[in-house]
């Protein structure tokens, strides 16, 4: 069927199927699941020929009209077919077909498996509707229902508390993000009279507003994107979603959700290119996210908390590029991130489902003999990550890390730390997890390598995480003909020479040292406090804790407290006590409540009587 | 001349009433269905009349009139009639739903109980009647009156059938029910002071659409200060802030139909009230206390939001939560533009909708578990998977997310506040966004407290079972409809089309004003004196812009 409207559409049928047989039916769910997922790569590949073939004309539809309202102002569903939309399809359905597969080894004991299927699907269904979304309204309706099936999936083992707190936390954080995004779509919506992106890139250089107002509305714009790609001050979520089951956090909080924002900054760059203060601020978070995640990073003892600390940087990355202006770079790097970092936490899932659900690398070492086949993969995942030549990082973190070169001073400043840091943190948890000795015998020493579903996602995880920045195949896709810009002179020779110091030092402290427990860890030791300051997240969550959330609090305290005694007793009695001295009289004639009642709305009757006649 | 579909909403819940009176009161299950049919007749009427009707015709449609004679006008201008336009329309067909849905989910009371059944399901059928005969009515008078018909059975239901076996707490249900009705009554005596005064300065026929005609020479002024009584009197119904202290005792002492019918229904009572008399009787005094009303709304938003934040009792929650969506439909109603009304109507469309299944499912709660302090719940999802998946759906619907209902008019409300252009109206609109994150805090807050994580002592199952049979259907439908408007909207919004001329053409102008609107610093420095003179502001606002492109460049 060549519309993208089944592709949109697939993956709910499933969700919906799935949603009446949620209580039983655990294989069934799970073929039902991965079939669609099947089918929905299999169309997302025949879209891309499309692309390639230019005949993407075959797959365009007639928006339908969802809302319309008086006075003119119409909102509609639609499906948006041009290269960025068609290259996130494809990453969304390749890493989520994977994902599904993994997912059939690594659930397959969990009694709520139908569930988890169809929140996958749910989950998939409304990512596509953020990608194919043709105007903001859209994009704001899907982007909300991302957030839901985020919240549901990190919820999904709701008998945990830390689980349900991290769901609520997600949803609440987003919905915060959101707030600020639908305030700057109202803002776009006043000044440029349209929402569709279209009409929005050729409608807005003419906007005539103050400079500031233009800064305001990008911002605020740019607030969904911080909600949902996680960047300060609203991170916090994020490392909390890795409650969810590990393949979840591979394909939401790795390669699809968190990257929806950059996508989203993508078809809004009219914005940036506007108003040239909005970018900065758009770059300037992302900076600042970069670094800081990636200090957090080196001090963290969960492999999945490292993972995703790693994510919060490498979007950070994205958002600089953005916010600067290389909207292409941004995407590719989405692209390749995709995938390595799936890679990377399907790996990690791979680990922890050989260890019976142990997440901390200080309780691993060793592992590469047991598990050659997932060490082989997180290593190369590492190296991508890293952006070693010739992996696919290599390529896109250099696009990023040349676009900032001209860009507002201090920029690529901070780029060269965070891609310094980088290496250091994932050779860290590399070479704890599987080099060395273990240091806990009992959850090691059974450990082996995952039946073959989970092991062929890594096995095609690993390929594209190597090949799928050759050849500049994604800024060909989306800017075709632009010549690509390579490094020159001192950079030629720094950028790929970047991620070796930070494995050598790495390796230094962590592969000769041999530390044997948490307590020796070299960085703590050397590091002191501060170590102590990146291990508890730069001590974020405890600031939110004692400031909005506190009074937020106090608020609710007052107006609570002010509720029960002022208006739910002093008033009321004042009131009752007042019309009660007034019916003194007539009360003592009546027999109850009901008689009091009727005398009431008979005195009222005639009154009204009395009055009318009167007049 | 007369049109049943539009006295057949009013008349079929009368007559059942009457019938389940003289039933045999033992005999429950013909008391449920009698009541069950008699509102699917308003019902299927109502969706009849919505197929018939032509929402590019301007005014009422399918009206019935009793006892009118042209040639000699009725004493006082009290004339009884009915009819459908686009504001009742919606809201009686959302009326008669939640009325199938009570009737559908009311609990039978104890074997033993001194409380019969027969006038339980009497006194419903009459809080049905009363909501669709205040929506149709033409006339002002019988829009009171059926109103106030609704009072006396909300009295009775409050302070004598409350759920038995609930561990009662502070006041007595008949206490409450009396503040209730004080309250109420408060209201209603300002609002007879206002039709008496009407009916003065403008005689004859009290029909909204002849006073509006007659109201066309009164002074501007006397409008204001009607329009200004108006909004409390008809607010306290509405539940407007600081009139509102009424509703949460009531809601958390009523089982669930009772509280369905009337904090889904009969709550809109107010603002549809000052929907109708602003748009088709007082529209100067509307114009000029508008930002007075979204001022309100403001404050009942984020108040009765915070204080939902605190509570913790499942329906207090609830109360709360609906007074602060009160504020939403305020907002709209404060707009004045045709975007607005659109806005209110279905706004309180979903309202009802969705608060009828947090009602009923509270009440579900409440009855399997033996209570709903969602301080001493915990874990729940484990023992009864059914009620916490309806649960969940309900926090969807209740935190306004996409795809139910609430999203559609919230997000209608957005559009409305923030195009109406004025800073109040756009405060109003930033106000309304951030009281999506305060519902989603309290909805989320009180759902995870109650169904997920450790499991509590009291987390046991209770006596009941949970969520089957009738009750469980009145869920599901409740929950299609509030997902049907959420995700194909036009069903509702399509009525909107169609309007009068000169309301389409202020409807444009209000789309073609904010283009120029944000230049805010150089709004925001302006004295409160400029601000007021709005027809000299438009024309600085052409102006303004392009100086301040000019400092771009």
């Amino acid at each position: 069927m060549n519309s993208a409207w089944s592709i949109l559409l697939l993956p709910l049928l499933a969700a919906a199927v799935l949603s009446t047989r949620l209580l039983r039916g655990q294989l069934a769910a799970a073929a039902i699941s991965v079939g669609t997922a099947f089918i929905s790569l299999a169309q997302a590949l025949r879209l891309f020929m499309a692309l390639r073939a230019d005949a993407l004309a075959d797959w365009q539809s007639e928006p339908l009209s969802w809302l319309v309202l008086p006075g003119g102002a119409h909102f509609d569903v639609g499906v948006l077919v041009d290269s960025p939309s068609v290259l996130l399809i494809l990453i969304v359905s390749t890493v989520g077909f994977l994902v599904q597969l993994f997912s059939v080894g690594y659930m397959k004991d969990d009694p709520g498996i139908a569930r988890y299927f169809a929140f996958l699907s749910f989950f998939t269904f409304s990512m596509l509707g953020i990608v194919l979304a043709p105007n903001l309204i859209q994009m704001f309706i899907f982007w909300e229902l991302v957030g839901l099936a985020s919240y549901l999936l990190i919820g999904f083992w709701f008998e945990r508390n830390s689980a349900g707190d991290a769901a609520k936390k997600a949803l609440l954080a987003n919905r915060v993000g959101d707030f600020g995004f639908m305030c700057g779509i109202l803002m776009v919506w006043a000044m440029a009279g349209t929402l569709d992106f279209g009409e929005l890139a050729k409608a807005w250089p003419a906007v005539q507003a103050a400079p500031a107002i233009l800064t305001l509305a990008g911002v605020l714009v740019f607030c969904g994107a911080v909600g949902k790609s996680a960047q300060l001050p609203l991170h916090v979520w994020l490392p909390d979603a890795m409650e969810g089951p590990t393949p979840v956090s591979a394909l939401i909080h790795a390669a699809t959700m968190v990257a929806a924002g950059v996508y989203m900054l993508y078809r809004t760059s009219f914005l940036w290119e506007v108003s040239t203060d909005a970018g900065d601020i758009v770059a300037w978070i992302g900076a600042l996210t970069s670094l800081f995640a990636a200090l957090i990073a080196i001090a963290q003892r969960d492999v999945k908390r490292v993972l995703a600390y790693s994510t919060l940087s490498q979007l950070g990355y994205m958002v600089m590029a953005v916010g600067v202006g290389s909207k292409v770079s941004g995407l590719f790097h989405l692209t390749t991130h995709a995938c390595f970092k799936a890679l990377l936490f399907l790996s990690a899932g791979s680990i922890i489902h050989a260890l019976h659900h142990e997440q901390d690398i200080w309780k691993m070492g060793g592992l590469w003999r047991k598990l050659p086949l997932t060490a082989a993969a997180f290593g190369i995942g590492a190296l991508a990550l890293a952006g070693v030549w010739p992996l696919s990082g290599f390529y896109s973190k250099d696009a990023i890390l040349l676009s900032l070169v001209d860009a507002a001073p201090g920029l690529f400043e901070v780029a060269i730390a965070t891609a310094l840091l980088t290496p250091f943190y994932i050779g860290r948890t590399w070479i704890l997890v599987f080099l060395g000795k273990s240091r806990n015998e009992e959850a090691t020493s059974h450990a082996h390598e995952a039946p073959w579903m989970m092991a062929l996602p890594l096995v095609v995880l690993a390929l594209l995480s190597v090949v799928s920045g050759w050849g500049g195949f994604v800024p060909e896709l989306l800017e075709p003909g632009v010549v690509e810009h390579h490094a020159e002179g001192s950079l030629a020779i720094l950028l790929p020479a970047l991620p070796a110091f930070g494995f050598i030092a790495a390796w230094l402290l962590y592969g000769q040292g041999k530390p044997a427990s948490a307590e020796a860890d070299p960085l703590a030791r050397g590091l002191g406090a501060v170590f102590g300051v990146l291990e508890r997240r730069l001590l974020v969550d405890e600031l939110y804790e004692h400031t909005v959330l506190w009074l937020q609090d106090q608020i609710a305290s007052v107006v609570d407290a002010f509720e029960r005694y002022v208006m739910g007793s002093a008033l009321p009695t004042a009131v009752g006590g007042w019309i009660g001295k007034a019916n003194r009289g007539v009360k003592a004639m009546q027999s109850g409540h009901v008689g009091a009642y009727l005398f009431a709305f008979g005195a009222g009757a005639a009154l009204l009587f009395f009055l009318l006649v009167r007049l | 001349m007369n049109d049943a579909l539009s006295w057949v909403p009013v008349a079929a819940p009368l007559v059942g009433a009457v019938l389940v009176a003289f039933l045999s009161a033992s005999d429950r299950f013909a008391q449920r269905v009698v009541a069950v049919v008699s509102s699917l007749i308003a019902l299927g009427a109502a969706v009849l009349a919505y197929i018939s009707f032509d929402p590019s015709v301007a005014g009422y449609q399918l009206v019935s009139r009793f006892g009118v004679n042209p040639d000699a006008p009725a004493a006082f201008g009290i004339e009884l009639g009915f009819g459908y336009d686009t504001k009742s329309l919606p809201l009686v067909i959302v009326a008669n739903i939640v009325g199938v849905c009570a009737f559908l989910s009311a609990r039978f009371s104890a074997q033993d109980s001194e409380r019969n059944d027969r006038e339980h399901f009497a006194l419903l059928l009459v809080a049905l009647a009363s909501c669709n005969g205040a929506f149709l009515s033409l006339n002002l008078f019988f829009f009171f009156f059926f109103a106030e018909l609704g009072t006396l059975p909300k009295y009775l239901l409050v302070a004598r059938w409350w759920r038995q076996g609930r561990e009662l707490t502070g006041p007595k249900p008949a206490a409450i029910a009396m503040q209730m009705t004080l309250y109420i009554l408060l209201g209603a005596m300002a609002f007879l002071g206002v039709m008496v005064l009407l009916s003065a300065t403008v005689g004859g026929s009290l029909d909204f659409d002849a006073l509006g005609k007659g109201a066309r020479e009164m002074d501007p002024e006397l409008q204001t200060t009607l329009y200004g009584i108006l909004v409390f009197a008809l607010g306290v119904w509405s539940s407007i802030w600081p009139l509102h202290a009424w509703a949460p005792p009531a809601y958390a002492t009523a089982q669930a139909p009772t509280n369905m019918l009337f904090a889904g229904v009969a709550k809109s009572f107010g603002l549809y009230g000052l929907l109708r008399i602003g748009s088709q009787v007082l529209p100067q005094g509307a114009q000029a206390l508008g930002e007075v009303v979204m001022l309100f709304g403001c404050i009942n938003i984020l108040y009765a939001g915070w204080a939902a934040l605190k509570q913790t009792d499942w329906n207090r929650m609830l109360a709360y939560a609906s007074i602060s969506h009160a504020g939403y439909t305020f907002i709209a109603v404060g707009s004045g533009t045709a975007l607005g009304e659109a806005a209110a109507i279905t706004l309180m469309c979903a309202h009802g909708l969705i608060t009828s299944l947090g009602f009923l499912l509270t009440d579900e709660l409440d009855v399997t578990v033996g209570l709903r302090n969602i301080s001493r719940l915990g874990g729940l999802a484990k023992t009864l998977p059914m009620l916490s998946v309806a649960f969940c759906v309900f926090a969807v619907a209740g935190a306004g997310f996409p795809g139910t209902a609430g999203f559609v008019g919230e997000l209608m409300v957005f559009f409305a506040a923030w195009g109406a252009g004025s800073i109040m109206s756009q405060t109003a609109a930033v106000i309304c966004v951030f009281g999506v994150i305060l519902s989603a805090t309290y909805v989320y807050r009180a759902l995870h407290a109650t169904f997920f994580g450790d499991a509590k002592p009291r987390a046991a199952t209770g006596p009941g079972t949970a969520l089957s049979g009738l009750p469980l259907v009145a869920t599901v439908v409740l929950t299609l409809s509030t997902v049907l408007m959420g995700v194909y909207p036009r069903l509702v919004t399509d009525l909107f089309q169609g309007a009068a001329p000169s309301e389409e053409q202020a409807a444009q102008a209000a789309l073609a004003k904010p283009r120029n609107l944000m230049a805010l610093p150089e709004r925001l420095t302006r004295t409160v004196d400029d601000s007021v003179a709005v027809a000299d502001e438009s024309e600085d606002k052409a102006a303004a812009p392009k100086g301040a492109s000019e400092d771009k460049q």
